[in-house]
């Protein structure tokens, strides 16, 4: 018995290991912060691995799920962000996801044609002075099955992964001074909406542009 | 068998087990004529990584799931190496799409994912030499402009053939963060030889 509870918090110990998030800041970031103003958060590009759906499902369905995915995230992130910004957490403000979306449309720029912009190009036609980018990846590394017999066999088990990586770009010289990377894994009972959902919550929490503490 | 003798020999499979894993990310090998210092190229643009993997599926079906796995993979890739790049001390600007127009001297990365296997983390955890995870891909540095090869790296990842908790973790995932580091630091080497 004692050798699978051993097992078990070996299995518990490498979810959190697996659970760290990476905090990249541009050493003069402060500079940045000092002349920004309004962010514009970019539509979130998600990508799902192909063999969390069933067999069959062709590429359109899951280029469809990822489109309709990554507009779900564009809101809660900037839901999230105006939580804190609420709460006077941020010396920016965010421009409105419903305005970034209708200059980005208005320009002819898909997802994809995004790309072929550098971040300063991408700021300017947006009207501010930094851009947030966000990639997404959702997986399933177990089926259900094999997760209840790691389960009852190690004491864990992930049945669903989801990657985040948040950027921020300065818009005058389209500098990555800002980066977020977490990887978060979910048991049984977790869902990677829900998991998405606090990756938001952290994302917001961690998130720079804090106002400065007041000297005591 | 005593107490000690089994912790010692949990001690030795587990250095074993992570000498065998991982497998390595080479070094930037120079092309013959390669300039010594890369520091004139200002943007680096990162193309996606393309598939050539020769999977041995009959299934048509599983093929072509395995086939946009391959070529979403090529694509995230190729996403952390531009990242990693933007985090080095002097970076270059970092372009994920062909520049249009630009007067500077443009580095493109390229390359192709040529073995990609995600294995079996369950398989992996209770068993050795089962479900084992793979990842191998040519990176090429070329420029732009004249399309000369400029330096090369070989990137042949592999978890742990011992299975056990550090092989579990081992993801596809994992291996092409940790390639992408690398690729990143080689780059800025390059960059900035030592005078």
């Amino acid at each position: 018995m004692k050798l699978f509870q051993r097992l078990a918090l070996f299995g518990v110990f490498l979810v959190l290991l697996s659970a760290c998030a990476t905090v990249y800041e541009k050493g003069n970031f402060s500079e940045y912060q000092a002349r920004h103003k309004i962010l514009a958060i970019l539509p979130p590009n998600v990508s799902i691995n192909a063999e969390s759906f069933k067999p069959g499902t062709s590429p359109d369905v899951i280029r469809a799920q990822e489109n309709d995915e990554s507009g779900v995230f564009h809101r809660q992130l900037y839901a999230q962000f105006l939580k804190q910004f609420g709460k006077d957490k941020y010396t920016i403000e965010f421009q409105d996801v419903d305005q970034t979306n209708a200059l980005l449309e208005k320009s002819g720029l898909s997802a994809l044609d995004l790309r072929t912009k550098t971040r300063g190009e991408i700021a300017q036609l947006l009207g501010v002075d930094a851009t947030i980018s966000t990639r997404m990846y959702r997986d399933k590394p177990m089926s259900t099955g094999t997760a209840i017999l790691s389960v009852l066999l190690v004491g864990a088990a992930v049945t669903n992964e989801v990657q985040i990586n948040v950027g921020i770009h300065d818009g005058k010289d389209s500098r990555l001074i800002w980066n977020y990377d977490h990887l978060v894994s979910g048991g049984l009972i977790s869902s990677a909406e829900g998991m998405a959902k606090s990756l938001m919550g952290s994302i917001a929490k961690k998130f720079p542009y804090k106002p400065a503490k007041p000297k005591k | 068998m005593t107490n000690i003798a089994l912790l010692r020999i949990s001690f030795v499979l587990a250095i074993l087990s992570l000498l065998t894993a991982c497998g390595t990310t080479s070094n930037m090998k120079q092309a013959k004529g390669a300039p010594t210092s890369l520091s004139d190229y200002s943007v680096v643009y990162v193309a996606d990584f393309s598939n050539k993997t020769e999977p041995k599926i009959r299934d048509v079906g599983k093929l072509e799931i395995y086939q946009q796995m391959v070529n979403a993979a090529g694509i995230e890739f190729a996403n952390m190496i531009g990242t990693n790049i933007e985090k080095t001390k002097s970076a270059p600007a970092v372009l994920r799409a062909a520049p249009t127009g630009s007067d500077a001297k443009v580095l493109r990365v390229e390359g192709e994912i040529t073995l990609f296997k995600r294995g079996n983390a369950f398989a992996k955890m209770m068993l050795p030499f089962a479900g084992s995870t793979k990842f191998n891909a040519n990176v090429r540095f070329v420029d732009q402009a004249t399309g000369a090869l400029v330096g090369e790296i070989l990137v042949d990842k592999n978890s742990s053939p011992l299975g056990g908790g550090i092989a579990a973790t081992q993801t596809t995932n994992s291996f092409m963060k940790g390639a992408a580091d690398k690729i990143a630091e080689q780059l800025e080497i390059a960059r900035n030889p030592k005078q």
